[in-house]
């Protein structure tokens, strides 16, 4: 659905170039929820711009539904943002019009007859939950209810695609958390293809199916949410997760010698299973639980224990056996 | 002075006649100068760094041209501009005469206060619109104008108020109003009470004008 091919993007600040991206290969797919994740200045917002060519990339290709946006001349490319519709952190609204107008702001660019708009907004505006605020002015709801209107002004061309910009990082967790079940809710309703900017792993976790880790305008990682939770490569995504899990506290433990410690996930059902009692009842070692947590990446529920074993080498290399035995996903740390 | 003949004054055709006056130069000058000043100032704005007409030259130009006829005293700029005045309207005195000068001055500061105003406009609703496909003229219809809609009308209350001194001005060069009428009876007759009364009715003027956009502003406020 979304296709970067050899995406850069540089800067010339004060006679200096800056990379702000360089070399970005990305390939989202049709009704995905795709992640971008990185710290602060890593590039995320210059990148998902380019993908609406707010910002025009300096060498790249861009193709969105199998149109090449970069070789659009400027009123082609008004036609098919049409298809993309973009949240964004500080909402956006025209501040002199009312809800509603906001909504119906896209539509009117596009010359829809006044009917239709009339139905469409109410549509919309029912779907966000916001149909009793229509005539109120932006200034007047609190941030939740702003990007709410956001979001429906961004559904209301009816695109395939939809960008997200730090869409929640002004909110606060519960409103976030309701943003967030807002757009699974719309993704599943409207098939949508959604790309979320964030740099709190949590918001990954929540809703999205893959994600792209960013490092100084390069995508270091790329992955299915699930296998970057559980095994994470590159250090700046095992800092992003530390962070989400207070995993930072064990590394004291981790950093003292000869101790047989384990690093067992578990993904899907074989969460809820009691493994490690049956483990325990197999080979009868000694064992106990240094660090454990149980989430839910979406629809699956994952977890993740580090556990000491006490006894020789060999009842240690049988546990591993009886533990591979049972398809969990092992590392000896 | 004369209480009386103040009170008698204010229904004297003369100083009725010199307040229509000064009120059709007044409206009359403020239509050409937002027919002007608008666009000009929108162009500005649009041609400034970072916006969506971006070119350095092109602001430069117009950016040096504003300032060069802003920093012109009115008075000076009226007796520079006698020759180009008669040939655009065929005089250059009265009621008429006045009316060019008194736009070639202000429409470069109202295209100053226009310029000031779209700067207020929040980029990020600007890139809002951008994103939904809007063309630059949508931009700056549907966009531009309306959100700085409250600092626009601002900016017309200060011209107003800038041109009802200006008028008065130009009565020095015979331009004709309550400035006229002031010149000639007060300045050069020593009449005090029909100075007093033109400029009783001036001040009256300008508080009644800053009142009314006051009150425009406040009513599209939204923020
Ligand atoms: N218009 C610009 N001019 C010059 N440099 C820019 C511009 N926009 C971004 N940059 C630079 O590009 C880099 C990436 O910026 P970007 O805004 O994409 O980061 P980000 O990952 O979105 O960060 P944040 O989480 O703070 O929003 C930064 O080093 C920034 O300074
Ligand atoms: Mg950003």
């Amino acid at each position: 659905m979304i296709n970067l091919t050899n995406v850069s993007k540089e800067y010339i600040v004060v006679k200096k170039k800056v990379n702000a991206l360089s070399e970005i290969n990305l390939c989202i797919k049709k009704g995905e929820i795709f992640g971008i994740i990185g710290y602060s200045g890593a590039g995320k917002s210059t990148l998902v711009r380019c993908m609406n060519l707010l910002e025009k990339p300096s060498t790249g290709q861009v193709e969105i539904g199998g149109v090449d946006l970069t070789a659009l001349p400027s009123a082609k490319l008004q036609s098919e943002r049409k298809k993309i519709g973009m949240i964004f952190q500080h909402f956006n609204l025209l501040s002199s019009k009312t809800i509603f107008e906001n909504v119906a702001f896209p539509l009117r660019l596009n010359k829809v007859p006044k009917k239709m708009i009339q139905n469409r907004v109410d549509e919309l505006l029912q779907l966000v939950g916001l149909e009793d605020h229509r005539n109120k002015y932006p200034s007047q709801l609190s941030g939740g209810q702003k990007q709410r209107v956001g979001i429906a002004r961004a559904l209301a061309n009816q695109p395939d695609v939809l960008l997200c910009d730090e869409a929640t990082s002004a909110l606060d967790p519960q409103t976030t958390q309701s943003i967030l079940e807002l757009l699974l809710d719309i993704q599943r309703k409207l098939k949508l293809t959604i790309v979320i900017i964030t740099h709190e792993m949590q918001v990954v976790q929540a809703i999205c199916d893959r994600v792209a880790v960013m490092d100084m305008g390069k995508v270091v990682e790329e992955e299915k949410v699930i296998d970057i939770m559980l095994q994470p490569k590159h250090e700046i995504t095992k800092k992003l997760i530390a962070e989400t899990t207070g995993d930072d506290k064990m590394n004291t433990i981790l950093q003292q010698a000869d101790r047989k410690l384990l690093k067992i996930s578990f993904r899907g059902e074989q969460t809820y299973e009691p493994i490690l009692f049956d483990v325990i009842k197999e080979t009868g070692v000694s064992l106990s639980i240094l660090q454990g947590s149980i989430s839910r990446l979406k629809e699956t529920p994952y977890g993740q224990l580090i556990v000491e074993i006490f006894g020789d080498q060999a009842s240690f290399e049988r546990t591993i056996q009886s533990l591979q035995d049972h398809h969990v996903q092992l590392e000896v740390l | 002075m004369d209480w009386m003949r103040m009170i008698q004054l204010f229904i004297d055709p003369e100083i009725i006649q010199a307040t229509k006056d000064t009120l059709v130069m007044l409206g009359l000058s403020t239509l050409f100068t937002i027919v002007i000043g608008l666009p000009l100032g929108i162009i500005v704005f649009l041609c400034s760094e970072g916006q969506l007409l971006s070119n350095k030259l092109m602001y430069t130009i117009l950016s040096t041209v504003i300032n060069i006829f802003r920093s012109i005293p009115f008075v000076i700029l009226m007796i520079m501009l006698i020759e180009v005045t008669r040939f655009i309207v065929g005089t250059s005195i009265g009621v008429r005469g006045t009316i060019p000068p008194l736009v070639i001055a202000a429409a470069p500061f109202f295209a100053r206060l226009v310029e000031t105003s779209l700067r207020e406009v929040d980029k990020g609703v600007i890139e809002a619109a951008q994103a939904m496909g809007a063309s630059p003229n949508q931009i700056i219809w549907r966009v531009l104008l309306p959100e700085s809609r409250p600092g626009l009308i601002a900016g017309i209350t200060i011209t107003v108020v800038t041109l009802v001194s200006y008028t008065a001005m130009s009565g020095i060069i015979g331009g004709g109003g309550l400035g006229d009428l002031a010149i000639r009876y007060g300045y050069q007759r020593f009449d005090t009470e029909v100075m007093l009364i033109t400029v009783f009715i001036i001040i009256v003027l300008v508080q009644i004008l800053q009142m009314l956009g006051d009150r425009l502003v406040l009513r599209f406020t939204r923020k």
